[in-house]
């Protein structure tokens, strides 16, 4: 049977694999990819967690993220789109004109 | 419980105020774009104005009044006027700023209404969903607002960069609130049950209270959650860079009042030595990597990521007893109140400075300002100054309070690298104040003259350094009697009874 | 019953100063400087009076204002008040300011924001003589910093920048001390009060502020932080470099009235706050003073410099002031105040003589000048009397002041006293010997047509010159002013196991 250590180890390994991607991939799209994936086991959790409380707030909670995601995702593709037409890339190593310049000025 | 809106209006209606007025906003895009400004740059400062007037209304009411996400109650007002008034502020010394833009942003003023409805949201609720509801409206609007010009590469970076890391944030805390969720059955802080379902829930609520902690830390910049904002500061337009620096400082610490206050009576939770440990890297951190910054944003960054760790100490003697508790938030609150002065004083008058089409960017770009700006030198002088903390100013009594408030609960070490930090900040904060009057002048300066109400508003600042330095016992007071909702519920103790 | 403010006049009048020039057309740029100087004649006038009017027969407080609550909440009050310790030393800081003021007639760069920093650092250097509450103090004592940061900073010589933020950062190091004892007496006085005179009771040093070790720790980051101002050797390497880069009025006031600030901290609160300690580490006291004599002596010999090397007698002659307030005798801490009276009016009197002559030949290398008595017959004696009162000629006030100092200091601590008693053959070596390079010899071609002193400059010296005297002659008026006083901060030491001598029955 499926307990709910099953749902909350899946979620953490979910959300384990975006973090990693975040850290690990360059390419501005997988990354963002990555923080979705993130937000997807937080869904997963909040719906496991409401399943055993047998009350609604949990699944209330994941809609409430499904809709933060979207938001982000309309804000976050329009930000990446204008880095593309200002570098031609989406390289985060691309992206270094601000950083703690001591010694350039 | 039913929602019952014309209640709810009644009580937050200064913080819908700002919803209103930044979807009304919206619909001003019928006129040609340069009237657009105007007419949103007036419309925002009146929302601002009537919205601030209107929390510090409610708060003379004293009322707490909790509904099904919102709560109203001292805290909030006092919390939500000082958001109002920072975007009030912001909307007037950016409007020549923004009409001095390639191309004029009218949207700067929606979207500065609708990040500060977000905070107003965050410091509004125990509930932890309407928490994050809050910070994202605020965030999104953000992310626009530091990539709004659009042609300049160094604003898109900046844009790009704390939309990745922001939402990593996001996650985390979302990831936190759906522990805290799991093992306590609830969303709202207010609700914790007094035991846990079951042992094994206690370690889940630990990680669930750290994750949160960690977006908290995230969101206030605090080291080493901090990478984020220097880049982010420099790259920002300038008005939209001191808007971050309070407004998000004022929320997100609003709410973490909340959050601690509500896991302050847990003792599973190490909450103190967390905080301790946060608060010392950042203070630390903050003020020595400031020393080596040129670029005056840069500095100015750091310079925020310190005072996150005055705060964060103050934070760490909210944890305790109830009468500490009770004395504990008044320096915070007296604290967030000065910083927030002094800091959007600094980046009103290079807000200023920048509207001549060219952002200020490098400390030489200061160089012999005191002979063609004497005023406005001066004025930035005295923000600065006081920033570091030197008597008679506003600077010196907040951090007066706090640190003696931390040194009272017997949090020594963290008192005394206090002092010692903001000693070490004088140096990075005269800096400017060296380019300003010791250094000879190089180029001209394009900067336009000062509009009457941005003069007068500046004038207003400087005169509230002074008062506030010399005469605070009356705004003291203020702060002692704001209160959270669960102290006016069930007083823990008398708030006027116990002074530091 | 509520009297005439006069203590309040004193600190703030200068600020009226400070309404008025910043509407003042930048064309008639000459009135800022009458306005600044008229505004500093109120505090001197009042001083005059504080002159006539002090009691001199007793050791109270006198024309108390206050205390009044300030900000409540933190239990801060406005307090100010004189005896016969604070007294000299503001009656010193009116006569300086208003002398200064004409020694700056010749600054033309950015004249308002001078003489506006100038009219502030008087303020702030008079209250911090006047007060009486520890929160007032440390915030007088603040404001004092940063105008003379920007004085020296903005009007000094080549290297200011640096001899700005250094003087800037060891002032800020003590000030950061002197926070932490501020704090520790909020917290733990009873009634969390920073009333001076009532925390001279002991009974109100509650919790730690009873114990040993939190007492020793406070007495010494109080002395740390007054030893940076005097000051005391190995604290004492910012005062050249900034005497050597101020402007010379500006070093006029560091010399005259800044140093003082440290050793007058000392009397009134280590000495006065933790007698217990105070009789447990004088000792130390003594020997640093001695250091700071002889070391200052050998170091002002060994300069090139003309100012420096007032800047190192400075140094010496503050040596003795440590020394006296150690001797724990009721000559020796008078002597000791004295002297802080005395080497305010006769180094001021250095700092002016350098300044004359750096401005007509724009440098100041000793070596470089010669035979300027031929050229400048009234400078030279100007300077003759300066210096002869400040190696201490019996017949100027400087002889008094250090003859009290040894008189006091041999009882409890001879051989210090034999060793700083050198210094008086050194410092007769160094004055002298700069008198003959200076104004003896062949006359350098360069400076035969240098105009002698002129008038206004002979206005800034006269004053010192004939207190000079009169005090070496008479210093009666002077002694009997503050010895009731001092006697009184001798005699709280006295439970504490002090040996309290006197030698001439004072």
């Amino acid at each position: 049977m499926i307990t709910l250590n099953h749902y909350l180890v899946l979620s953490a390994a979910l959300f384990v694999m975006g973090f990693a991607g975040v850290v690990l991939r360059r390419n501005a799209l997988v990354i963002f990819m990555s923080i979705e994936l993130m937000l997807n086991a937080v869904n997963l959790s909040f719906v496991a967690f409401s399943r055993q409380f047998g009350n609604l707030d949990g699944q209330l909670a994941s809609f409430f993220v499904i809709v933060l995601a979207a938001a982000e995702a309309a804000i976050g593709l329009a930000i990446i789109v204008l880095v593309f037409r200002r570098r031609a890339t989406v390289q985060t190593t691309a992206l270094n004109t601000l950083r703690d310049a001591t010694n350039a000025s | 419980m039913r929602l019952d809106v014309l209640q709810l209006w009644q009580h937050a209606w200064p913080s819908l105020t700002l919803l209103i007025a930044a979807m009304v906003s919206l619909l001003t895009s019928v006129f040609p774009s340069r009237h657009r400004a105007r007419i949103t740059a007036v419309l925002a400062a009146t929302a601002f104005l009537l919205s601030a007037q209107g929390f510090f209304h409610q708060w003379g009411l004293g009322e707490a009044k909790g509904f099904e996400f919102l709560v109203v109650d001292p805290l909030s007002n006092y919390l939500g006027a000082l958001i109002a008034l920072i975007g009030f502020i912001t909307s007037i010394a950016a409007y020549p700023y923004i009409l001095s833009q390639a191309e004029a942003i009218p949207e700067f003023f929606s979207l500065l209404l609708f990040a500060a409805f977000g905070m107003t949201t965050m410091v509004m609720t125990t509930n932890l969903l309407a928490f994050v509801l809050g910070l994202e409206i605020m965030s999104l609007s953000l992310y626009v607002l530091v990539g709004l010009r659009r042609y300049d590469p160094r604003s898109g970076e900046a844009a790009f960069k704390y939309f990745l890391l922001g939402s990593v944030a996001t996650a985390f805390l979302l990831f936190g609130i759906s522990f805290f969720y799991g093992s306590t059955g609830t969303l709202d802080l207010s609700r914790i049950p007094e035991l846990l379902p079951n042992p094994e829930m206690a370690t889940l609520f630990k990680l669930g209270a750290l994750l949160i902690l960690l977006g908290f830390a995230f969101k206030v910049g605090a080291v080493p959650f901090h990478f984020w904002a220097p880049d982010v500061y420099d790259g920002a337009p300038m008005p939209v860079t001191g808007f971050m620096a309070t407004g998000v400082k004022v929320a997100a610490f609003g709410a973490l009042i909340r959050v601690v206050e509500a896991f302050a009576p847990r003792h599973e939770l190490p909450l103190q030595r967390w905080i301790v440990m946060l608060s010392f890297a950042t203070m630390i951190v903050g003020n020595l990597v400031a020393l080596r910054q040129r670029h005056l944003k840069r500095i100015l960054a750091y310079s925020s990521i310190a005072h996150a760790g005055y705060l964060l100490l103050g934070m760490a003697t909210l944890v305790g007893t109830g009468e500490i508790r009770a004395a504990a938030l008044s320096p915070i609150l007296f604290y967030l109140l000065v910083y927030s002065l002094l800091t959007l004083g600094v980046f009103s008058v290079l807000t200023i400075l920048s509207s001549g089409g060219q952002e200020l960017n490098d400390l030489k770009d200061l160089d012999g300002l005191s002979e063609k700006r004497p005023v406005l030198s001066a004025v930035l002088s005295v923000f600065f100054i006081s920033l570091a903390g030197v008597p008679p100013t506003a600077g010196f009594l907040a951090k007066y309070y706090l640190f003696s408030q931390a040194i009272q609960v017997g949090l020594y070490p963290l008192a005394i690298a206090g002092i010692l930090a903001s000693a070490v900040s004088l140096y990075y904060y005269l800096g400017p104040i060296v380019r300003m009057y010791f250094h000879s002048h190089e180029k001209t300066w394009q900067a336009p003259g000062v509009m009457a109400s941005l003069r007068l508003l500046l004038a207003l600042m400087v005169a509230g350094v002074f008062y506030l330095g010399l005469f605070p016992a009356s705004t003291l007071e203020i702060s002692r009697r704001t209160v959270p909702i669960r102290a006016l519920e069930a007083p823990l103790a008398s708030p006027s009874a116990k002074l530091p | 019953m509520p009297h005439f403010p006069i203590l309040t006049l004193i600190t703030f009048s200068p600020l009226i100063g400070i309404l008025i020039i910043p509407f003042i057309p930048k064309a008639k740029e000459s009135l800022v400087k009458w306005v600044a100087l008229i505004s500093t004649l109120p505090a001197l006038g009042l001083a005059v009076k504080l002159f006539l009017d002090f009691d001199r027969t007793t050791k109270a407080i006198q024309m108390a204002e206050g205390p009044i609550d300030w900000i409540k909440p933190f239990h801060i009050q406005y307090y100010m008040g004189i005896d016969g310790l604070s007294v000299t030393m503001v009656i010193l800081t009116a006569l300086i300011s208003t002398i200064c003021i004409i020694a700056s007639w010749g600054i033309e760069k950015q004249v308002k924001g001078y003489f506006t920093l100038f009219l502030l650092l008087e303020t702030g250097m008079m209250g911090t003589f006047l007060a009486l509450d520890f929160f007032l103090f440390f915030i007088f004592w603040e404001i004092m910093l940063l105008p003379m940061y920007f004085l020296i900073g903005i009007w000094g010589g080549p290297r200011r920048e640096y001899a700005a933020i250094k003087f800037f950062l060891y002032t800020l190091a003590g000030s950061v001390l002197m926070l932490l004892v501020l704090i520790a007496f909020y917290l733990y006085s009873d009634g969390h009060t920073f009333n001076l005179i009532a925390l001279q009771d002991p009974k109100l040093h509650l919790g730690p502020l009873s114990s040993h070790g939190i007492r020793l720790a406070c007495w010494i980051g109080l002395f740390i932080a007054f030893a940076i101002k005097v000051p005391v050797f190995p604290f004492h390497t910012w005062l050249p470099d900034a005497h050597v880069e101020a402007p010379t009025a500006i070093s006029v006031i560091l010399a005259g009235i800044l140093l003082k600030l440290g050793t007058y901290g000392i009397l009134r609160f280590n000495y006065q706050l933790f007698p217990d300690i105070t009789v447990e580490l004088v000792k130390w006291v003594a020997v640093l003073g001695v250091i700071n004599i002889i070391y200052g002596a050998l170091c002002a010999m060994a300069q090139k410099d003309f100012k420096k090397l007032i800047a190192y007698s400075s140094v010496s002659h503050m040596g003795f002031v440590l020394l006296g307030i150690a001797s724990l005798t009721a000559e020796g801490i008078t002597g000791g105040v004295m002297q802080m009276f005395n080497h305010g009016t006769i180094t001021a009197q250095l700092f002016l003589i350098v300044g004359i002559i750096y401005d007509r030949a724009h440098h100041r290398d000793i070596n470089g000048f010669g035979g300027l008595a031929t050229a400048m017959p009234k400078y030279a004696v100007w300077t003759t009397i300066a210096f002869f009162a400040a190696l201490g000629l019996p017949g100027l006030s400087g002889f008094i002041s250090e003859a009290l100092i040894f008189l006091g200091s041999f009882k409890n601590w001879p051989g210090l006293t034999a060793v700083a008693v050198t210094s008086v053959v050194l410092t007769a070596a160094y004055m002298l010997w700069t008198l003959q390079r200076v104004f003896l010899g062949p006359l350098n071609e360069k400076y035969k047509d240098y105009p002698d002193i002129n008038g206004r400059e002979v206005l800034c010296l006269l004053p010192l010159a004939i207190i000079v005297l009169a005090m070496g002659v008479y210093p009666k008026p002077l002694i009997n002013m503050m010895s009731v006083s001092l006697k009184g901060i001798n005699e709280v030491l006295v439970p504490y196991g002090a040996k309290v001598a006197s030698v001439l029955g004072m």
